[in-house]
């Protein structure tokens, strides 16, 4: 249930999609905790619906999903029981969101300036204000010369900066919880170590929640506090990253870790995960992760395991999670 | 879907028309002068004409006309207009600016009043009328294909191919033609419809079809002086006109949904 | 021993035209890059967006035409050749490109992609074809069954395989490869990394691996070039290059990627500090100045060439001007 500590709570989320081929099952009884103050990692691979998780909270999942069950809860508000002109409130303002290509959120043919102005003026700021507030996000995302960057044009700018201003315009009215879907991957190394440094600085200068959704393990170790590994649908661990990196409980965690060429050997063969990311359509029954498991038994197949606190700050849903060693 | 069956029975009906036909030989042509002016009944569906000829039979017999003209001048066009679109995308430079400044100059045609001069230099009759089309529908087809191969041939799969080795010629017939090939179709379907009615007016004006051939337009042109009293022999045919037309252009958009992958379902995770 | 592979001052510059006349500059993509592979070994080409590999990548692979210098493949220089030698040499270098869906044309099965690099050299009699695409398909782990599908029925990893198995129907002595597995699941990535290891052993080919993510680099390949603006940076034996990074920008890679078991420490400073880059960098000096930590006053008008920094090692950095300078490298195996 909603704490003091928790800003928002995602409960027993069930999501389905229509399609062509059969019901695709998306999302399968999630479960997600967010802090007051904390950056956390969702990541997980193709399929594992970490990005509509993400729309999910903020209902824009598209024409042929269907949400079956579960709730979103923003400090005990029900988002997914609220009507469009709730949600509409709510959106930009306190609950944000940043995608991964930053030119398809700026519209190219208005300048910075427009663009930031309309953010503000459409959630009723003072226009007076207006200007300074501009000014003075765009300095909070690290751009030291505001002006210069205010009568420009999306395409006159770095990817990086774009992304910057992205942030910049997701900040504007100050939400609560920042959504940041794969921010980074279509950026460079080292703009992306800037990004992610300064999701820091922001949480630390406003105490936002950042909710950074990523497939890259790097990404996440850099920035998150905590991290949720997401498989075929479903959440499978929660924790501490250092904690669930150094010690992962989950076999598909622990699969994901061993499979990075980070440590391993030139030439030795780095271990792979058995099998592949099953069809959503026809899941595998039980735990889904089952069919690829080396230390699955009966019950793996016949029940879905539940997230569980298996060591001091770690849940996992799993029957056999691995133990502290290693 | 409409469109297709509309087609469908009209491509019957030309095939088969002689068989269909209640009186083959007056729709060929064959005058029968006692039975001038017949309103329409039940012997003669649809009436018969100044020449006592039935005109249903006359206008399943254009049918074939018709439908064998539009997919000629067609077919001609897109085989005259997509190797030189083709060509003129993939090598761009000279050879682009070539082609593409001939292309301009027979598009700034209005393409009817093109095809009238081409007719009045080669003589009228319907074998005329549908070389003069086809040089004037050409252009088109250069254009969309040109457009498509400009884009096609910065693809990765064309750069793997060069590095393989495989020679431009073979490029632009396994990968680029294949690729590009839908935009065209789709242009030529809804184009049918057009050349219909193009070759129906060229006969109209009497450039076309010459009598007695029994061609929808002709028919329709002869039979304008009997719209008031004997309505039917020039009514039907230009119904014929329309209909077919009108299938024409929906089976062209029913193509283009179906080819636009927009228009499939999909999520990913 | 004749290098697999040599790069001898390759340059390709593109003019930048204001209207269809006025030539307003030139963006020099690849400006005098040099370097030699030896057989069986894999080079791995790192940099970020930019940094010219993609360019240097279709020069090599003879898709572009340089402005200047020369590529040898085991000794011929391949811009001289014409024709259908051209054609023949063409077997010894091939491609597999980044995304796996898009390198492959979605009209043409499984099979008919394979078969294509077959066809088109008449290697093997019509007969024989069918059999040699299913040997193909198995060494890459595909099934036979796979044969008839089209890419867009196949997953990310399925199509890669495609790619490979087209790559080594013609034998080919060396494989470019560019950011292969950049757009794969860490796992699929795994595989197909796994893949490339076994074919290189049974085969015995040299891979060129270009690709921005310096961890697959330091696991995958023998040697190391880090590019910077069209330049080499840093060249050598790859783990003495990350062990001993020398050139700053090779510094600054390394600060920008994770370790996996703690979370970003002092790499945030050093980062943060080169924020935003509004000088642009100056006529005769070198290429990095406006961004380096390290700068001095005679890196504004002095280009730096790859000196020594060990042997076999070399950066171009003037911190390192006291020792020997390389023209050209061959970096000892």
């Amino acid at each position: 249930m909603t704490g003091p500590q928790e800003l928002l709570d995602v409960l027993n989320l069930k999501l389905l999609f229509r399609t062509v081929e059969g019901t695709l099952q998306a999302l399968e009884n999630v479960e997600l905790h967010i802090r007051r103050g904390e950056i956390l990692g969702l990541v997980g691979e193709t399929g594992s619906g970490k990005s509509v998780t993400a729309l999910s909270i903020l209902k824009m999942i598209p024409e042929n999903g269907r949400i079956v069950e579960g709730k979103v809860l923003l400090q005990g508000q029900d988002l997914l029981a609220q009507n469009e002109e709730e949600l509409r409130k709510i959106r930009g303002a306190r609950v944000s969101i940043v995608f991964q290509d930053p030119s398809s959120s700026l519209n190219p043919v208005y300048t910075i300036r427009s663009q930031m102005r309309d953010m503000l003026t459409s959630h009723q700021v003072e226009v007076a204000d207006v200007e300074s507030r501009v000014i003075e996000l765009l300095r909070q995302v690290g751009f030291q010369n505001p002006t210069r960057i205010l009568d420009s044009y999306p395409h006159e700018l770095s990817g990086g900066m774009q992304q910057r201003i992205a942030l910049a315009i997701a900040l504007s009215c100050s939400p609560e919880l920042l959504i940041a879907d794969e921010p980074t991957t279509a950026l460079d190394v080292v703009t992306q170590a800037q990004i992610l440094a300064l999701l820091k600085r922001i949480r630390d200068a406003t105490g936002a929640s950042i909710l950074l959704i990523s497939h890259n393990l790097g990404v996440i170790a850099m920035a998150c506090d905590r991290v949720a590994v997401m498989y075929a649908g479903s959440i499978v661990e929660v924790g501490p990253t250092v904690k669930v990196f150094r010690n992962p409980a989950h076999h598909y965690t622990r699969g994901l870790l061993n499979a990075l060429p980070r440590m391993a050997q030139k030439g030795s063969e780095l271990p792979v995960i058995y099998g592949s990311i099953p069809s959503l359509i026809n899941p595998p029954s039980g735990c889904r992760f089952h069919p690829r498991c080396p230390f699955a038994t009966e019950i793996c197949s016949r029940e879905r395991p539940k997230l569980e606190p298996c060591r001091p700050d770690q849940l996992v849903a799993c029957y056999h999670p691995a133990g502290e060693s290693q | 879907m409409c469109g297709i069956a509309i087609i469908a029975f009209f491509v019957f009906v030309a095939i088969f028309a002689p068989l269909l036909a209640p009186f083959p030989a007056e729709g060929a042509g064959l005058p029968n002068p006692p039975n001038k002016f017949l309103p329409p009944s039940f012997v003669h569906p649809f009436g018969t004409d100044y020449l006592g000829r039935d005109v249903l039979s006359r206008v399943i017999l254009g049918s074939q006309i018709s439908l064998s003209v539009a997919v000629t001048v067609i077919v001609l066009a897109i085989i005259i207009g997509t190797p030189l679109g083709a060509i003129a995308g993939y090598f761009g430079g000279k050879v682009d600016d070539v082609i593409m400044r001939v292309t301009d100059v027979f598009l700034s045609f209005p393409s009817l009043l093109l095809a009238i001069i081409l007719l009045a230099t080669l003589g009228p009759g319907l074998t005329n009328a549908m070389i003069s089309l086809s040089l004037t529908w050409w252009p088109w087809y250069t254009r969309i294909m040109r457009a498509q191969t400009v884009s096609l041939r910065e693809r990765t799969y064309v750069e793997a191919s060069k590095v393989i080795g495989v020679s431009d010629f073979w490029i632009l017939i396994r990968h680029i033609l294949p690729n590009a090939i839908t935009p065209i179709l789709v242009q030529g379907t809804m184009d049918l419809s057009s050349a219909i009615l193009a070759e129906a007016a060229l006969s109209f004006i009497g450039l076309g079809a010459q009598a007695p051939s029994p061609e929808w337009g002709l028919m329709v042109s002869t039979g304008r002086i009997y719209i008031l009293n004997y309505w039917w022999f020039p009514t039907f045919p230009g119904l014929a006109i329309f209909a077919i037309a009108v299938a024409f252009n929906l089976f062209g958009d029913g193509l283009r949904e179906i080819l636009d992958p927009k228009t499939r379902r999909f999520v990913e995770g | 021993m004749t290098e697999l592979l040599e790069v001898i001052n390759l340059t390709k510059h593109f003019a930048l035209r204001s209207g269809v006349f006025r030539r307003v500059g030139t963006v020099k993509a690849v400006d005098g890059v040099s370097f030699s592979i030896p057989p069986k070994k894999t080079f791995g080409l790192a940099g970020e967006t930019g940094c010219g590999k993609t360019t240097l990548a279709k020069c090599i692979l003879r898709i572009i035409q340089p402005t200047g210098g020369e590529v040898k493949v085991e000794g011929k220089n391949i811009f001289t050749l014409r024709g259908k030698e051209l054609k023949n040499a063409r077997r010894n270098v091939q491609a597999i490109f980044q995304n796996p869906l898009m390198s492959l044309d979605p009209r043409m099965t499984a099979a008919n992609i394979i078969a294509e690099p077959l066809k088109t050299h008449h290697v093997i009699p019509k007969s024989k074809m069918y059999d040699k695409i299913i040997e193909l398909m198995r060494t890459v782990g595909l099934d036979e069954e796979q044969s008839l599908k089209y890419p867009h029925e196949l997953s990310g990893g399925q199509n890669q395989r495609v790619a490979i198995a087209r790559a080594l129907s013609l034998n080919p002595k060396l494989i470019l490869l560019d950011e292969p597995t950049s757009s794969l699941d860490v796992s699929v990535q795994a595989q197909i990394l796994n893949l490339l290891t076994e074919i290189q052993r049974k085969s015995g080919l040299g891979y060129l691996f270009i690709s921005h993510d310096l961890s697959v680099l330091r696991y995958f390949s023998d040697f190391l070039a880090i590019m910077y603006l069209g330049r080499i940076v840093e060249l050598g034996p790859s783990d003495i290059v990350f062990k001993n990074p020398s050139h700053p920008y090779t510094q600054l890679l390394l600060s920008a990627i994770p370790d996996l078991s703690v979370s970003i420490t002092s790499s945030e400073i050093k980062v943060s500090a080169l924020a935003e880059v509004l000088e642009s960098p100056p006529e005769n000096g070198c290429k990095f100045y406006p961004r380096c930590p390290v700068r001095m006053e005679k890196c504004k008008t002095t280009d730096p060439t790859l000196f020594q920094v060990e042997s076999g090692h070399h950066a171009a950095c003037l911190l390192f001007d006291n020792r020997p300078s390389l023209f050209y490298s061959a970096p000892k195996a």
